[in-house]
């Protein structure tokens, strides 16, 4: 069966041309600096009318474009796909084909402008290393819904939704820099209270009182420019993950995601290589974890996320688990930081919070600052104290389990022992001194994520390494 | 099976910390040229340690570096400051690259790059001989 891309890919090709029409609308802001007479005015129509004429012209390049697109879909007897063969190009054609079994993940995107438009976008992922999809498909909604469901093979769900609101706190605190800027937004309109009152009281100069009547309204707005990132972080993650469901289908999950723009990916459940629990500090507060799946094939793109559950409490993400991933194989991590290494993990967010004596001593409008450092220094030695209690590794004959802290969250990572690719032990001179290593276990991901735990006695992490040699299923015997 | 780096490494290794003292003593005397001659005083600190590099690194590292491939896994531990022990089984092997540089074949080393999925690893300088028997064994077990 041959298609043709649906309409709604011009506009989506066009798109790229898009900052060519700055060129005609920079003219016409800089033309007062540069034209005096009529003659010139003239001049600078007729060049719009050039440069939107070249835009006209890359935008039916685009419609040319997608004339010559053309997707082949081939199907077994039984009508289930057998292979996808997309032809585009046109200065340098290429065609691309696809075989439905390597597929190891398909996601089919909605957004609002393809939703009016009644098409879909498709993209298909294979495992293999690339840095974007392997084919993006624009098809109408009947089109696009019926390969989706040509890949499925469907059997009784078992359906997880995530409810609203462990979404809504987890939208809250995703971005512990958003959480960092609401804090930061009522020091900075205090710091512009003080700042104003003192360099007016201080500083007669002229340039001084210029000075106390700006800096206010200066901070003031930053601060307000703060609160509106943290509250458009805060929507777009909300929209992101609200109305999240989860189900598993055969061998596949099928994960749908969005309110605005529909978001339903399949992804091949043998193709995962890791299961990473993620703990900000205010979601440890609720009690709330949300589960990442690396998966061969899936997040490679800007802004995708392989989120199989948002944001859910241990008994909740415990059943979802089992009816998601069922056989996923988890272990303890037994092997604990030695309690000697506690500096290691607490010392440089020690030291940050021993900068704070600086701007307390210098005083005035250095004090909001030390609060505010002071405040960060916390969270992130709260942080690393709750890692330190946290941290661990352990090899059962299935699988590899690695806690940590890593920026300002918690992680609990399982990677099935047949994907663990590569440990590593690693120690520095002063850990040779106190007898501890850095282990790391490599394996596949798209986001090339690595995961480290520090300050682990060095020889029970060497007898774990031997064991996940000893445990590991060899392909050549 | 053993594998070891070799005297080749040393001389490698030596070549080319000789390589960069000469490149810095020769950035900083451009420098010197462009601005101060007061600049030249740099040359003491990069020569002396570079000296010093030069002779207490390569052998250290040429005797740090020892592995061993049993036929499931490939273990290796390399490192003279900071110490690592590499374990990769051989299921998780991908591909693997031996490479023969011209300062490699000129001291008979090699360098030997696992690759998995998860991203790779490199044995570096190890000796030729060991070299070849790894990648040879590599091979069979591959394809028995």
């Amino acid at each position: 069966m041959e298609i043709r891309p649906y309409g709604a890919y011009v506009l989506y090709d066009a798109k790229k041309w898009i900052p060519l029409l700055l060129l005609p609308l920079l003219r016409v802001l800089t033309a007062p600096l540069v034209f005096s007479s009529y003659q010139d005015i003239s001049a600078l129509v007729l060049a719009t009318i050039r440069d939107t004429g070249l835009y006209m012209a890359l935008v039916a390049y685009s419609v040319l474009r997608w004339r010559f697109c053309r997707y082949q879909l081939r199907e077994y007897a039984h009508g289930t796909l057998h292979s996808l063969t997309l032809t585009k190009g046109l200065l340098f054609p290429n065609s691309l084909r696809l075989s439905a079994e390597d597929a190891a993940s398909v996601e089919m995107e909605c957004t609002p402008l393809l939703w009016l438009l009644g098409g879909r976008r498709v993209r298909i992922n294979t495992a293999g290393l690339r840095r974007r999809s392997d084919a993006v498909l624009y098809l109408s909604a009947a089109h696009a819904a019926s390969l989706m469901g040509q890949t499925v093979y469907r059997r009784i769900p078992r359906r997880y939704a995530a409810r609203l609101w462990p979404v809504t706190i987890m939208a809250a605190s995703s971005s512990n820099a958003a959480l960092g800027l609401l804090t930061l937004a009522p020091a900075l309109r205090q710091a512009g209270q003080i700042v104003g009152r003192r360099v007016s009281d201080e500083m007669m100069s002229l340039a001084g009182r210029v000075v106390s009547l700006g800096l206010p309204p200066l901070l003031d707005s930053l601060a307000n420019v703060l609160v509106l990132g943290w509250a458009f972080a805060f929507v777009r993650n909300w929209l992101r993950y609200a109305g999240f469901y989860a189900q598993l289908e055969g061998s596949r999950l099928h994960l749908v995601s969005g309110l605005f723009t529909r978001r339903d990916v399949l992804i091949d459940s043998d193709k995962i290589t890791a299961l990473e629990l993620r703990q900000t500090l205010f979601m440890r507060l609720f009690g709330l974890y949300t589960a990442i799946i690396t998966a061969a094939g899936y997040g490679r793109d800007k802004g995708t996320r392989p989120v199989l559950i948002p944001a859910a409490r241990p008994r909740e993400l415990s059943d979802a688990l089992d009816h998601l991933i069922p056989d996923y194989p988890i272990c303890s991590s037994h092997l604990r930081p030695q309690k000697s290494a506690l500096f290691r993990y607490i010392g440089a967010p020690l030291w940050m919070l021993s900068g704070t004596l600086l701007p307390l001593w210098l005083g005035g409008v250095w004090q909001v600052l030390a609060a505010l450092w002071l405040v960060g220094s916390l969270w992130w030695l709260t942080v690393r104290l709750l890692g330190f209690f946290q941290a661990g590794f352990g090899v059962s004959r299935d699988a590899v389990s690695l806690c940590y802290s890593k920026g300002l969250a918690l992680y609990r990572v399982y990677v099935p022992l047949e994907v663990a690719d590569c440990a590593m032990i690693t120690q520095s001179p002063w850990q040779k001194r106190n007898g501890t290593c850095t282990v790391e276990v490599r394996c596949f991901g798209e986001k090339r994520r690595r995961h480290r735990v520090f300050a682990l006695p060095y020889s029970q992490a060497l007898k774990l390494a031997e064991k996940l040699l000893k445990y590991s299923p060899s392909r050549y015997q | 099976m053993e594998f070891r780096a070799g005297d080749g490494a040393r001389k490698v290794l030596m070549t080319l910390i000789a390589l960069l003292t000469v490149l810095a003593a020769g950035l900083i005397g451009l420098l010197a040229g462009l601005f101060s001659p007061w600049i030249l005083l740099g040359l003491i600190p990069v020569s002396v340690s570079g000296l010093f590099v030069f002779l207490w690194y390569p052998p250290r590292f040429a005797a740090s570096l020892s592995g061993t491939f049993d036929g499931t896994a490939v273990r290796a531990s390399m490192g003279v400051i900071w110490q690592k022990e590499i374990f990769v089984p051989m299921n998780a092997l991908r591909t693997f690259e031996c490479w023969k540089l011209p300062f490699h074949r000129f001291w008979k080393c090699r360098t030997i790059i696992l690759r998995f999925a998860g991203g790779a690893t490199m044995l570096p300088l190890l000796r030729e001989e060991d070299a070849q028997l790894l990648v040879e064994r590599l091979e069979e077990t591959e394809n028995p």
